[in-house]
């Protein structure tokens, strides 16, 4: 079913994306959140260091992260938090029922302050990346 | 199933079929966990993304620094975030299967496999924050 045909069911096609773009950045965000963890308990289990002391670990852990794929990467999990937040907040506030009436455009304008601070984000890793 | 007026979602109060005790709280708590996520999160991205923007990469001084310059105040944001952040997080997920699927045994496996999956990132995840903080 193409992204039209779906849109097209409902006649609020603006609460249905948000909706939609709700839970799939909530997924993608517990997946890293989890992995996160993993990641960086392991770096501590599997140092030779004393605990409490793990410098080297940890160090040589996050140098392997500082590839241009990562730092857009976790532009893309900043990005992701900050329209889950928008969203979530959007979904806050229509219980509390305030702002139906501004439903659609505080949607678009999550979407936009989203893409905006990905934009942002992404002109300072190329930036880096140049100097 | 127990009968209960329902008014917040109709225009007219009408005798909707509830399941007991059909997680109201657990809705509560997704709620309370957002307003935490929304305090902690931000400060432990500031920490830890956007004042590291231009540095290379993380280092564990770099870490260490933020830890030392808010004593206990830093451990409690980052203990506070990984309790809401696991919870809002994994109880998400169970929202999303129990809109997917209404079949119990499902519901069930999925409750017991997030719970252990809960337990256990709570257990590395303090774990962690001990060795590191």
């Amino acid at each position: 079913m193409s992204t039209r045909t779906i849109l097209d069911r409902y006649q609020t096609s603006a609460s249905y994306l948000a909706r939609i773009l709700l839970r799939f950045s909530g997924l993608l965000l517990t997946v890293y959140m989890l992995t996160y963890i993993w990641e960086l308990s392991t770096v501590i289990r599997t140092s030779d260091e004393p605990a409490g002391t793990a410098a080297a670990a940890f160090n040589t852990a996050m140098a392997a992260y500082n590839t241009t794929f990562w730092h857009i990467t976790h532009a893309v999990v900043v990005a992701l938090v900050v329209l889950h937040a928008l969203t979530g907040l959007r979904v806050l506030t229509l219980e509390a029922g305030f702002g139906a009436r501004f439903q659609r455009a505080s949607f678009w304008l999550s979407l936009v302050l989203t893409v905006a601070l990905f934009v942002l984000l992404f002109i300072k890793i190329i930036a880096n990346l140049a100097a | 199933m127990v009968h209960r007026d329902v008014i917040s979602v109709t225009s007219r109060a009408q005798k909707v079929k509830v399941e007991p005790g059909a997680g109201t709280l657990l809705w509560i708590l997704q709620r309370l966990s957002s307003y935490g996520l929304l305090l902690f999160l931000p400060i432990h991205l500031y920490f830890t993304y956007f004042t590291k923007l231009d540095t290379p990469a993380l280092t564990y001084n770099g870490m260490r620094e933020t830890f030392s310059a808010f004593p206990l105040w830093y451990v409690l944001n980052e203990g506070l975030l990984l309790i809401c952040a696991l919870f809002h997080g994994l109880n998400g997920f169970r929202n999303v299967i129990y809109d997917w699927t209404t079949n119990s045994a499902v519901r069930h496996t999925v409750n017991f496999l997030l719970i252990v999956l809960g337990i256990a990132g709570a257990i590395l995840g303090f774990w962690t924050l001990w060795a590191l903080a």
